[in-house]
This record gives C-alpha cells, structure tokens and sequence, in this order.
C-alpha cells in the first residue's frame, strides 16, 4: 500500500512498494502524461514533480512518492479543467510535433518557472537541456515557456 | 581574542565618503566600460552579487559562512539600494580595504583581501563597468549572524590580524606569463577565497594554500600540491576545465564553480593560459604513470547495468549501494557512455563526500563551454540509500579510506538544496 | 475532446466489398492542380481502391461529420491538415470532423504514409471525394429547396437558398446517401476561394497533449490490460539455444512465458513484472553468438570493398567540347543513423472470441503490416485488426510495426486479454532499422573559370527501404520463430526514378554540361537498415552541396553566386536568393573561428525545396562547433498550413543538426554498443541555434509535402560553415569535436 497525493488528490494504491513509480502513476493511478522513452533518468519523458522538485519517475520507486505532493500534467490545469498557463502557452505556440516529449518538458519548466518565475531565454534552455526532443520543437518549446512566463 | 578586538575598535575609525550623483552612463569611456566588464568577469563578480541573471548585480545571494548568513549587496548603480552614490574613491576604499563608503566594515565573505591586490587602472574599469549597468533597486536582506559576529566594528580586530593591504607586486623572479597569472589568480581571481582553508576566524590559512576546504555546502578542491586528481593536471587540462569547466580527464565542474567558469570563458585565451601556468608551480609532478591510472579507470567503469553474480559485495550496505549504482547511475556513468570514468573526478577522490552528494542530489546543470553534459536530479533518494551510494562508489573507485562523514554531509546537503533556488 | 482516437465510438462502418469498379480519374483533376508525378499516381489509386464515398466520408445526424482517411498521424500534423482540406472542400467548421485515421478495417487503404508524399496525395484523392460530397448535397437541397443548384450557398453545412429558406447536410443525408461511387466530375474548388486552406490552423491534437488527455498510444488503458516484453537475442543473428524458463515463470504475476524457436517472451499483470521477468531470462538464455560485423571505425572501408550492384541513375556525358582544365574530387561519408524516436515503440494486440487479433499501433503502414502479422501468425488476412494510434516521432521505418507483430505474438498466449508492449530503450536503439551508412564520390571537370563541365557521383550503400510490406521475414519477431521467416528479400535493386533510393538526390539539381551518377549498390545489411528520413538524400546532398562550396572556393567565387551561376530553374533561384538576403549573406562579417555556411537542394530534385544558411563558430582549443543562427527558405508550392509546415522544416533542420554533429551508431563486430542516449548523444536544447524560417508560397502551384524538404542541406551547411571559419573541410560525418581537433591538427 501507498499513499500520496496525486494533483492534489489522495491516493492510496495496492502496489508493491518498489514498484516504479513511472508504471504506477501510468497504469495504476491513470496519470496521463509522464512517458517511458528511456527508463534510464536520460531523456525526461517520465518527469513528474513530487513536492515540487522535477523527478525522473522511470527510475525511482513508488515509495519516494509516498506522503507527498505528485503533479502531473492535470495537475497544472485550471480548476474548471482548461490548460494552466504553461500548458496554454504550448498551445499557442503550438510546441509539438508527436509531442511524446512534451509532457515531461512541461513539468520540468514548471519547476523552472517555480524557482524562476523571470527567466532568459539562455535560462530555459539550460533549465531544459536534461529533456530530450527529438522533432526538433525545442524553440517553439522555448518560446512557449517564455509566453508562459510573461503571462504568469 | 575579544579583548584584542576590543582594544582595536578604539584604535580604528574610518570616515564616511561623500556620496556623488551617479556618473550619466553615456560620459563613461566605453573602452574603459569594455575593459571593467572583462575584470569583472575575470574577477566573476556576478557569481555573487548576480541572484537573477535578469536583475544583473542586485544581490541578493546568500553566503553560508560559519558565522551565519551573509547576503550578497546590490551592487548596480541604483542611488538608494545599490552603489550609485558612491564615487570612485569610496568604491576603490572598498575593494582595497574593506571599507563601505559610510566608513563601516565590509565582512570578508567580500574577498578584499583578494582584491587589495587589484591595481588602481582596474579599479578604475571595474568602477566605469558597474556605474555604467542598470540601476537595479533592490533592497538587501539583513545579514542572519549571530553575537558578536553581527557587530562590524569587530572586523577591525580582524583585519588588523588577517588583512594585509597593498596592491599586486609581481615576482621577478619568475616570467611575464607566471606573473599575469598570479595577478588573475591572486588579486581578481580570488581562487584562494574558497581553495585555501580558513582558521576559526575565518581567515585563510596561508600556509595551507590551496589545499581545499569546505564552503557554502560545497567543497573547493584542493588546487594546490595535495590536489585529489588522479591524473596529474596538464596546462591543457587545466585550461579547458577553466573555461569549458569540463576536461575529459577530470570532469566536470558543479556548483558554485560553475558562474566561475561561466565568467572565465569571457576572458582572453593567453589570460588563462596564465592563469594555468601559475596554478600548475604550486603541482609538482610527481612522475605518476598517466597510462597506469587511466587504465585502472577504465577498468573499474560499468560494463552494463547488469552485475554478474560473482561481482556483488558480500558487505550488506555497500551491496545496496553497488545494486542502486548498477541501477541508477551506471546508464550514463559506464564505459560505452561518454563520461569521464568516477575513479578520475575529485568528487569521488577527495577528502570530503560532498561535493559527489551534491550533484546526486541536485544533478549538474551544464557549464556554457560544454552545454550538453548534463546530469538529472535525483532528489528523492532517501538518506540512507544516498549513504550506501556514495560509501559504494568511494569503495569500488578508489583504493582510497572510506568516508567517515558521510552523515553529516548528507545533512549539509539537504540544508542546502532545501534553501537554494536556481 | 481528441480527434484522432475515434476507435471504439459510433460505428464507423466496415468498409464495403465494391471495391473493384473501374473508376477513372476526371481530367478536370489535374487541369487545375498539377499534381507531381508520383503524388497524382497515388492519388489515382487512392481513388481507385476506395471509390466509395462513404469510404471516406460520413454525415451525421447528429451534425458531426466522420472523415475516414489511410494516412496516419505521426507528430507531421497530417490529420489536422487533411481536416483542412476536407473541411474547406465540404463546406463545414472544422469542429465538426471526427476523424479516423489508419484503420484497415474502417478507413480506405491509403498505403505507407511516408516519403512527403502523403499530402499531395491524398490532397487530390480526399479533394475529390469531398467536393463531390458537397456536389451531391447541393443536389438534393436543390430539389428540397426547389430552386437550382447554382443559386444555393454553403456556410459550416448549412445550405440556403436565394429566398433564404434553408437546410441543412445532416438534414439531407439518410441511409446510403452517400454510398455511391464518386465519379469525379464535381466542380472543385478554385485556391483563390480557399478560407482554411493556408491558414495557420492549429493542430487538433495539441490541447489534449498539453492537458494529459488520452493522446498517444501509451495512453490507452484497455479493460484487463497485461504486460508483455520481448528478450532480444543478443546479436542479430544469434540462436537461443537453451533457456531456463521455470524460475522466470515462478515470479510474481508472471501469466505466461512464450518460448518459440528463438523468440522469448513473457506476459504480467504488471509493467515491471514484465520487465523483471525478461531480466531473469535474459540471464538465464544461453545463445549461440556470431560475430561477423564490420564495426563502425571500418565502415568506409567496408563499403567500398564490397561486391555492388552498378547501375547509372545519370548517364549524361559531354560530348565534345574543350577538355577540362583542372579536376577536382572528394570522398564523403556518412555513419549509420538511428531515428531514434523519444519513445520507444509499442503496441496493444488482443485476440478476440472471434480469432480476430486486433492490434493497436503507431505503424507507419498499417494496411501492409496487417498482411505480414496475419502471415506470421499463419491466419486469413481479415483475423488481423491494425488500428493507428499516434506514438512518438516517426522519421521513416522504426520499430513500430516489429512492436506490433511482437504484441500480437504475446497475444495470442492470453486470450481475451489486451497485452501492452513497449520496447526499452535498449531494445530500441540496438534494433531499430538504421538509415544505411554510405560513401559518396565526387569528381568534377572544370573550366577555365572554375565553372563545371563534367560532375560525376558515386554512391555507395547499403539498402535503404525496408519495409515489411506484406512480408512476414521483416518482422523481427518473425525472423526467430521456429520455423524461422528468413526471406527477407533483400531487394537486388536499389531504386528506380523518380523517387530513387540509395540515390535519392545523387542528381545534383544543377544544369552540369556533363552529369555522370553511379550507383554503387550494396545489397547486404550486416546492420539492419531501413527508410530513414530521406533515404539516401542526406548523404547525397550533404556531399553534392560540400563539393559545390569546395569547388567555389577554389574557383574564388561566392558559394551563393557560384551555386546561381549552375542553377536554371527560376524557384529554385529565387530559393537559394530568399534565403542568403534573409541570413544578411552579402553582409555578412564573420569575426574570429566564425563562418558562414549555404547548401540548398530540391528534395528527390522534384518535391520541396529548401535552402539554408548558417553561422557557426568553431573552438578550436576544444573542437566544438556552435550553430549560431540559421535560416531557411523553403519552397513547397501552395501551403495548406504555414504554421505546419515551418514546424516541419525547422524540426527537419533540428534533427539534421543533430545527425550532422554528434550521430553515429557505434558497433564492434559482434554488437550495436549504442544502446541509450548515453552511448548515442543527441542535439540538446542548449546545442539548439534560434531559427527563422521564410516560406514561399506558391498558389495554385501543387503542395510538394514538408517532411523531408530540408535533409542534407544541414550537414552541407555546417560542413560549409566550419571551412569558412577555420580553413579545415571535414567530409566524414559527425563533426564531432575530437574530429573537428583532428582536422585542425592535420
Ligand atoms: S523515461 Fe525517465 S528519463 Fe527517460
Ligand atoms: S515533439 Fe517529438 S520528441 Fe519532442
């Protein structure tokens, strides 16, 4: 058993304690939006925040989430459901192509943006580099963190 | 030592330095402006009085010292919370002696005592550079020291036993190269403000230049004889640590060294060059087998996540953490991958675990010269698996003692990346 | 709401049997819309498989409007396009489309989407049969309204007419309406009336990808969801020659392990069940390894020695004329490439009560995989169910449709249960269908002038295409099954006009006096090999376009004004001109270790064109190259989505710089070694130069497709740029920084 707060919801799920976090937040807990694209802290599809901080969610246990605060993507969303200013942003800039890295993208730059609510361009990249995109949608990516910020 | 310093704040007093109207930027000599910008990088002032980088020279940054907290001041020219009204004279009174321009004490975490060395025509572009950037009004957070380190006036005891003034004399003895270096080094570079140990005082022990030390919840490697590298360090190696702040027999650099190389990379080539010709007289080399070393390296690296039955520990916490490093860090850190091997990064070799806890924690964000080496956070692991990691790649690594203080720097760590923003 | 994943909702109807009336293409077609060559044969057959109108499209009561299309989604943002195109030809608000997409059951088999040509095509297909929707509809609303069919105006379905009485699509359909064979004779709409078409629309299946809605593959969640993963031989052609499966067996929630032949398998209740129990086994299988690869540091050699298969694409000599008065010639190379998708691929298959294996997946070629599945698994065509769900990135040929025959394999040990399979990250990048490795030749006769008289080329490849089609033998899975799929059918050509394959792009676009290509064709795959984003046209351009800046500069002649002074065709022209004057080319002050860069190609030398110019600055103390800025300028005739198409472009010149400055899959002469992003670095967001894009629009000029419009002009462009900042031409790819050293130490 374990116990977290999944977007500000609770949760107590009937999963072995090391299971990965990544596959209980995907298939147990219905978390849309981490990915496996590597399983190896690598690429940052995965990224989830737990109390805040972007993990990797492919190479931790469940148990590093328990007792605390997991976002996922619907976690960043408006209370009536509509995208948050982030997600919004990467809808206007139309960040994508296939659009698999995206989500851990999203949570890592909200982390950015959390700690930094002001950043350089240089800033979000640096603050990205760990996330990889591999249609090339880094600059729109970018740039939609930008807007976010501007509209934040 | 009270009674020292009680005798000397009667001795000292330091007069208030009219303030001026800020100097109108486009009266500054831009090349002088160009020249100040160079120094301040050499000199990576930014690293602390930079919090935000949109809000150049605000300061802001707090310094953990062991006296407490001592925040970075607003160094723009804003006239009310910044240096705007100081002139010239009251701004070189500070670099030289330590002297704010109402006549109180500057702490040391400001390394005047580095930058007393500065020559006058420095001074003059480094005051040129800072007047002629964005006033920024920002206010800077009270200092966090405890009695009797919050009383300035005591500094003055401390100055007169610590601090010695007086401006950069080059050694004839030695080259033109040696010396440039030694003024970068010494006067702007301040590398000894963190590298050198510092007393109960918190002043650096001379005789124990270079040698290492812990600072800010990290810990400045031993740069001078007793350097932790396993490879001697070549000129070469040096000079791309310093400006890329990466070689690829040494690795990368983290943490507060990052600004710092950040900074250097502005500088000209020949600059550092010097700079790593002076570093390097205080290395002897020692004729260690460069090949011998490598190849041990090479032989302790991961072949594969996967640990073949035989290679696991018998000693049940280093097997934990043998088991956590095959899963976690031996993807990136293993001998197909394009890392430096551990067994040749000071993190893992030096004296204090640290720094190797640091970056598991808080991972590597990449210096400007190599943007793409990077390390991700690995915030969630727990304590006690942190310890059996780190006690495990010090064991598997190295030939080296265990760690003792592992505990104690676990707990450093998590004060620190429980404060900091980035 | 998500647009693409319409698989279980209101029945789309099983497509229907008259699949085989002979069905001409109107001419009044490509009267008005030249199409390229192979995009009209495409759309022809398109038409001809699928003549049916309710094949494609579906009016509702309910006022939504069901678009049926073969093409499939992958991250190109060819779905929103298509809704464009028919939402324009019908008449409605694009809202009002659901869309299906790649099912071979429900929708009309529109072949692989790749190679760019998806668009063209079914731009004049799906053209054709919508305006032939509207035709009928105004037909019947012209009868209902009793006033003729001229006078009647269409607005988001809503027709009406001159007195203002009004009616509407969904009003108008019942039944079999619209089950009848489009005869291609309704008026099509003219470019210059066009509302959506052109317009940045934005793309139908970004919010739900922002928002964490059910978006990708990955997303589905299938009532009673098991677990499935595959152990890999460790070589390609390595036999399992035993395995000890009882302790992987014993493990918690392990439903079943498949051994058959050299295929291992296993399914659990859970991911990590799964993955665990394919570790066991991996430990424990015991494999007879063979080790005959040339690895990666002999490649060039390699290649060059093998026995080849020599044809001319070109065989245009001079004849006559002043003999040369210098030659010049080069040697260039390019490593094997990996697409390495972000994520790795999957699938979900399930075996129904009814034998039918149905199987979601991110294939490329969802009608031809359903006939290589049902081949392998040895059942009638119909008992294999292939429906496209987006995954990740897809840049040619990767492993999708292996994902998807390893699902179906691992399905049919648990009935009634859907198994999901993702690949690991090793799994994929040791596996994957590689773009081949090759070496180009380059030779030129030049005048007095510096000016060309002869240009020869010289291609040497591996295959490029790979495909399954319909062959089972091209399924991994399939090659280790007892008894094993083994013909793969290494094609013995390697690829005719216009599209070509090794040769792709070996004809320079140029107008040479005297133009010789040869095909060096090699036809064994000691690596895996498959299409790759451009086949052979990133090598080729890379060397053609580094050549042509080699040969400037010897001339003494601007590489902008020397590719002008061979180039003829006016688009092209203004191409390569569009995008020097945006770059500031003429300008241009380069400053210490900095350089420009130009390359421009026209993409199979009758698709997209794009030109591009950069900057870089090159370290020499450490090597590293650093794209500063780069422009392009693109040519893609009419746009149908500006917005989409500089998406394409820009990634395209993203992925290339990344293929151009760090990429090589490495290999000794047993195994793959780059097996993560560890051991197989990609382009980071730091690496990423700012871009700006010029598109030239083309009205009325037929849509040329985006997605590879831009290929080796990076690797040129780069190339270009390290020679004009540091005096150093490095023609052997990646340009990585110890190479980079290597080249400036002599
Ligand atoms: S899947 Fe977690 S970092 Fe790649
Ligand atoms: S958009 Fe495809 S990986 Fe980033």
């Amino acid at each position: 058993m374990v116990a977290f707060r999944l977007n500000g919801e609770d949760v107590d799920l009937d999963v072995p304690n090391d299971s990965t976090l990544l596959y209980v937040l995907a298939f147990d807990a219905n978390a849309l939006g981490p990915k496996y694209g590597c399983g190896k802290s690598q690429c940052g599809s995965c990224t989830v925040l737990i109390d805040g901080d972007p993990v990797r969610s492919c190479d931790v246990t469940v148990s590093a989430a328990a007792g605390r605060q997991v976002t996922t993507l619907a976690g960043l969303r408006e209370a009536d459901g509509g995208p948050g200013p982030l997600q919004r942003a990467m809808i206007e800039e139309q960040a994508a192509q296939c659009g698999y890295c995206t989500a851990g993208a999203i949570m890592q730059a909200q982390a950015l943006l959390d700690r930094n609510p002001n950043p350089t361009e240089s800033e979000v990249r640096s603050g990205l580099n760990e996330i990889l995109c591999r249609c090339g949608s880094h600059n729109r990516i970018v740039r939609a963190v930008l807007r976010a910020a501007e509209e934040i | 030592m009270v009674a020292g310093v009680g005798l000397v704040v009667w001795a000292e007093r330091h007069p208030a330095l009219a303030p001026v109207d800020p100097p109108d930027p486009d009266t500054l000599d831009s090349a002088l402006v160009e020249q100040g910008e160079m120094l301040a990088a050499a000199g990576y002032c930014s690293s602390c009085h930079t919090t935000s980088s949109a809000e150049p020279y605000a300061g802001g940054r707090p310094m953990e010292t062991p006296f407490g907290i001592v925040y970075a001041t607003n160094i723009s020219p804003d006239p009310e919370t910044g240096i705007g009204t100081w002139s010239e004279e009251a701004f070189k009174r500070a670099m030289h002696e330590g002297i704010r321009d109402d006549g109180a004490y500057l702490y040391p975490a400001f390394p005047y005592d580095h930058f007393t060395q500065i020559t006058d025509e420095d001074i003059s572009a480094l005051y040129a550079y800072f007047m002629a950037q964005e006033p920024i009004r920002a206010e800077t957070p009270a200092n966090e020291l405890g009695f009797p380190f919050n009383i300035r006036t005591l500094l003055a005891g401390w100055n007169l036993l610590y601090f010695t003034p007086g401006r950069f004399a080059p050694d004839p003895e030695r080259g033109e190269e040696w010396n440039r270096g030694a003024y970068l080094v010494e006067a702007l570079g301040h590398c000894g403000a963190c590298h050198t140990p510092r007393n109960a005082f918190g002043a650096r022990e001379t005789a124990r230049k270079f040698e290492g030390a812990r600072v800010d919840g990290w810990y400045a490697t031993g740069i001078g004889p007793g350097s932790p590298s396993p490879l001697q360090w070549s000129e070469w190696a040096m000079v791309n640590y310093l400006i890329d702040g990466w070689d690829r027999d040494h690795g990368i650099a983290a943490g507060p060294m990052t600004p710092v190389v950040n900074n250097l990379a502005h500088l000209p080539e020949d600059d550092i060059y010097d700079m790593a010709e002076y570093l390097l007289s205080f290395q002897e080399d020692d004729g260690r087998d460069h090949e011998a070393i490598l190849a041990l390296a090479e032989e302790r690296e991961f072949e594969s996540q996967t640990i073949p039955e035989a290679d696991l520990l018998d000693d049940p916490a280093l097997r934990r953490g043998q088991e956590r490093f095959a899963g976690s860090c031996a993807d990136c850190h293993r001998r197909v991958a394009d890392t430096t091997p551990l067994a040749l990064v000071s993190s893992v070799t030096g004296p204090d675990p640290i720094n190797l806890i640091n970056v598991t924690i808080d991972g590597i964000r990449p210096p400007d010269g190599v943007p793409d080496k990077s390390m991700p956070r690995f915030t969630t692991i727990g304590d006690e698996e942190l310890r059996d990691l780190v006690a495990f790649i010090r064991h598997h690594f190295t030939d080296l003692p265990e760690w003792e203080d592992i505990d104690e720097a676990i707990a450093t760590a998590r004060q620190t990346f429980g404060r900091r923003s980035d | 709401m998500n647009k693409m994943l319409s698989l279980s909702r209101r029945g789309f109807l099983k497509k229907t049997g008259c699949l085989t009336v002979a069905f001409s293409l109107p001419l009044s077609m490509s009267a008005d819309l030249a199409f390229a060559e192979d995009a009209l044969a495409d759309a022809h057959g398109d038409l001809r498989s699928n003549p049916m109108l309710d094949a494609w499209i579906r009016i509702n009561a309910d006022g939504t409007v069901d678009l049926m299309i073969g093409k499939v989604e992958l991250g190109q943002g060819i779905v929103t396009a298509f809704a464009q195109v028919a939402a324009e030809h019908l008449d409605v608000d694009i809202a009002r489309l659901d869309i299906l997409s790649g099912d071979t059951f429900y929708a009309p088999d529109q072949g692989t989407t790749a190679g760019s040509n998806s668009m063209p095509a079914a731009y004049g297909a799906l053209r054709v049969v919508a305006s032939e929707v509207r035709a009928v509809l105004l037909d019947l609303a012209a009868d209902e309204l009793g006033v003729p069919v001229d006078d009647l105006s269409v607005e988001d379905g809503t027709i009406t007419g001159p007195n203002g009485a009004e009616t509407t699509y969904w009003d108008l359909v019942e039944g079999e309406t619209l089950h009848r064979e489009a005869t291609g004779q309704a008026p099509l709409k003219s470019p210059e009336d066009f509302r959506v078409i052109g317009q940045r629309v934005p793309r139908l299946d970004i919010p739900g990808m922002m928002n964490g809605e059910t978006t990708f593959l990955q997303d589905l969640r299938p009532e009673g969801m098991v677990f499935g993963q595959v152990v890999r031989p460790p070589t390609y052609r390595a036999r399992l020659a035993n395995v000890e499966t009882a302790a992987a067996e014993a493990l918690p929630g392990v439903m079943a392990v498949i051994r058959n032949g050299s295929f291992l398998g296993v399914v659990a209740e859970r991911q990590d069940q799964a993955l665990n129990a394919a570790n066991v086994l991996r430990q424990v299988a015991e494999w007879e390894v063979e080790s005959n690869l040339p690895g990666n540091e002999n490649m060039k050699e390699w290649l060059l020695s093998q026995e080849a298969i020599v044809s001319k694409k070109k065989d245009e000599p001079r004849s006559g004329g002043p003999e040369p008065a210098k030659w010049m010639e080069a040697e260039y190379y390019r490593p094997y490439h990996m697409h390495g998708s972000l994520g790795t691929s999957a699938a979900i298959a399930t075996l129904g009560d009814d034998g039918v294996t149905t199987v979601q997946t991110h294939s490329q070629s969802v009608y031809a995989t359903a006939r290589a599945i049902a081949g392998m698994l040895g059942v009638e065509e119909d008992q294999v169910h292939l429906q496209h769900v987006q995954g990740s990135g897809c840049y040619g040929h990767n492993m999708a449709d292996d994902a998807a025959a390893d699902a179906a394999l691992l399905a049919q040990a648990v009935p009634g249960r859907p198994v999901f399979m993702q690949y690991t990250r090793e799994d994929e990048h040791r596996w994957e269908p590689y773009g081949s490795a090759m070496v180009l030749k380059t030779r030129a006769g030049l005048d007095e002038d510096g000016n060309v008289l002869d240009w020869e080329f010289d291609v040497y490849s591996t295959p490029h295409g790979m495909r399954p089609g319909g062959n089972p033998a091209r399924l991994i899975p399939a090659q280790y099954l007892d008894p094993p799929f083994d013909e793969i059918g290494i094609p013995q050509q390697s690829g005719g006009p216009p599209n070509y394959n090794t040769a792709r792009n070996a004809i320079a676009d140029y107008a040479f006096p005297g133009h010789v290509v040869t095909d060096h064709y090699v036809p064994q795959i000691p690596l895996r090999v498959s299409s790759t984003r451009g086949l052979g046209a990133f090598a080729n351009i890379f060397a053609c376009e580094s050549f042509m800046d080699e040969l400037a500069h010897d001339a003494g002649v601007d590489p902008v004004e020397y590719r002008l002074r061979h180039m003829e065709d006016e688009r092209a022209r203004d191409c390569i001109m569009a995008a020097a004057e945006r770059f500031g080319w003429d300008s241009f002050e380069g400053g210490r270790n900095r350089g420009r860069g130009f390359a421009f190609a026209r993409y199979k030398n009758y698709a997209a064109m794009s030109a591009v110019a950069l900057e870089v600055e090159v370290n020499p103390r450490n090597g590293r190259i650093r794209v500063i800025r780069a422009v392009t300028a693109s040519d893609a005739g009419e746009i149908v989505n500006p917005d989409g198409l500089e998406n394409q472009i820009e990634g395209g010149l993203i992925q290339m710089l990344s293929w151009t400055l760090k990429e090589e899959v490495r290999f000794d002469d047993t195994r793959v070694m780059s097996d993560d992003w560890a051991s197989y670095p990609i382009l980071t967001f730091n690496e990423v130069p700012p871009i700006e894009n010029v598109l030239i629009n083309r009205p009325g000029e037929p849509y040329l497709g985006a997605g590879e419009t831009l290929v080796g002009q990076a690797g040129a462009s780069v190339a270009n740029a390290v020679f004009d900042a540091v005096g150093v031409r490095m023609r052997d790819l990646p340009l990585t920084p110890s190479r980079v050293q290597d080249a400036l130490r002599g």
